[in-house]
């Protein structure tokens, strides 16, 4: 498979604090990894990096052989919290107030997949926060960008709605080929979704998991799924 | 069904009228006050002869001719005033330079009561139109100013780095994310550089004019023409009402989405 992100020698400091040490990655396309840690490890600092919301201290990242030194318009963030424009339409949000025929079209087609083409032209206010999460993956999804990165997009939702986007969003990535890259701190949730989890410790990425039961609801499936939690919990929990 | 619909159309008529109450009470309780000779008329007039006054003031062409001319004065100062506060508001809610240019100067002259200046202007602009326009935009300046400045730089960040992540040019960035969220803050500063606007001319036509509403309550002062003096402050409140609804129907119109 070809290679999309190439995350060379990164390090990021903040003043003295390195909050990234030395970190090299390859994601290929297609790809679905996850990126997990504790709170403050870094794994956020590196998608913002890939996003090109921050640029690295030092090392290089790249996308399809171009180096990331600015927003990153190949690729698509979708944050924690939804960043939906409350005074634009569902619509509009995905358009960004555009009134070109494709857009729309474009916008319908997403809406319609994501389950929400009913609430097209209301404004945001009026929906639940799952549904704003279905809007902002179907915002990310506009313009059909090469890389999607889930900067913890399902922290703030209860776990049933938070169970039907992990579908939602494992369905759609598969059906459109995505390459994504997944920050959480939800171990479950990063083996539910990703065939690779990237674990991040003390600023350091420090061990890759091939997840070969990504996907997969079966009763064996999730015994497997659950050896691989444990076994990144103890990665994680242990003492260095 | 139908009973629940009528009665909601009665309410909603109902609490349509409830804010004139007031007023239309204290107005009704003011003519009894009158007629049963609880207040002196030739020192408070009825209203119903302030209104009587209103009425041949329109006909002999005096009172649409101060009104307009005060309107006159109010709007240009406030297109003035109230278009330097948003221009200078915007460029250092943006523009950093801008900031450190410009900021510090004006929060020492915003600190400054506009209405002290009235000898100064006076001084150097006469007693013209010029100077009570002034006198007018100096004074929807720093409302506008204030409130501008300070929407654009508290639009929530995080919805700039979505509009950046997600490649906006910096006029779809602005005219998508910064502008509709500083929205609300500027159509507060509207508010106030509205109500400043009024207060303003009013001051200023009171000190020195020759025409205009304030002139007509100063020149009815000399003569001791209560009615007509009430006359104006009758219409100072009506103005002032009609301000406060045009802003409030803008904020309608602009902030539907609230």
């Amino acid at each position: 498979m070809q290679e999309l992100i190439t995350v060379e020698d990164v390090t990021k400091k903040y003043g003295n604090k390195t909050a990234l040490g030395n970190a090299n990655l390859k994601i290929e396309q297609g790809e679905f990894v996850a990126l997990v840690g504790m709170s403050g490890s870094g794994k956020t600092t590196l998608l913002r990096m890939i996003a090109g919301l921050e640029q690295p201290t030092s090392g290089q990242i790249r996308q399809a052989g171009q180096v990331v030194d600015s927003i990153n318009t190949n690729a698509r963030v979708m944050f924690q919290d939804d960043r939906l424009l409350p005074w634009l339409s569902v619509r509009e949000n995905l358009t960004f107030g555009e009134h070109s025929k494709k857009d729309i079209t474009e916008a319908d087609s997403l809406l319609n997949l994501v389950g929400l083409d009913e609430y097209a032209d209301v404004y945001p206010e009026k929906l639940s926060g799952g549904q704003k999460q279905r809007v902002a993956l179907a915002r990310a999804l506009m313009s059909h960008p090469k890389l999607l990165l889930l900067d913890e997009p399902l922290g703030a939702l209860d776990a049933l709605t938070r169970l039907n986007m992990q579908d939602l969003i494992l369905q759609i990535c598969r059906k459109r080929n995505f390459t994504t890259l997944l920050v959480t701190h939800d171990i479950n949730e990063a083996v539910r979704m990703a065939n690779r989890i990237i674990v991040v410790k003390n600023s350091m990425i420090v061990r890759q998991v091939e997840n070969p039961y990504q996907g997969q609801d079966s009763v064996d499936a999730e015994a497997k799924q659950t050896g691989i939690v444990n076994d990144i919990l103890h990665t994680i929990y242990e003492k260095d | 069904m139908e009973e629940t619909k009528s009665k909601n159309k009665i309410n909603s008529i109902l609490m349509q009228l409830l804010p004139w109450t007031i007023p239309v009470a204290l107005i009704i309780l003011w003519q009894i006050a009158v007629d049963v000779g609880w207040i002196t008329s030739s020192f408070i007039p009825s209203p119903l002869s302030v209104l009587a006054n209103g009425v041949s003031l329109w006909k002999s062409g005096e009172l649409p001719k101060n009104i307009s001319i005060s309107l006159y004065r109010a709007l240009v100062g406030f297109a003035i005033g109230g278009g330097l506060g948003f221009i200078l508001g915007f460029l250092n809610g943006v523009s950093k330079v801008m900031r450190a240019l410009f900021d510090t100067t004006i929060q020492m002259l915003r600190n400054i009561p506009h209405l002290a200046l009235i000898p100064v202007v006076i001084l150097v602009l006469g007693i013209g139109e010029t100077a009570k326009i002034s006198l007018v935009a100096i004074g929807c300046l720093f409302p506008m100013y204030i409130n501008t400045y300070h929407g654009i730089t508290s639009v929530d960040p995080h919805l700039i780095e979505m509009g950046k992540s997600y490649g906006l040019s910096k006029y779809k960035l602005f005219s998508k994310v910064i502008f509709p969220g500083a929205l609300p803050t500027i159509l507060m500063g509207v508010r106030y550089a509205l109500g400043v606007m009024w207060t303003t001319l009013i001051v200023a036509e009171t000190v020195s004019a020759d025409s205009g509403i304030g002139y007509m309550s100063t020149n009815a002062q000399q003569f001791m023409n209560m009615k007509t003096i009430f006359l104006c402050i009758i219409i100072y409140a009506i103005l002032g009402k009609l301000s406060d609804f045009i802003a409030k129907t803008l904020e309608n119109i602009l902030l539907d989405w609230r």
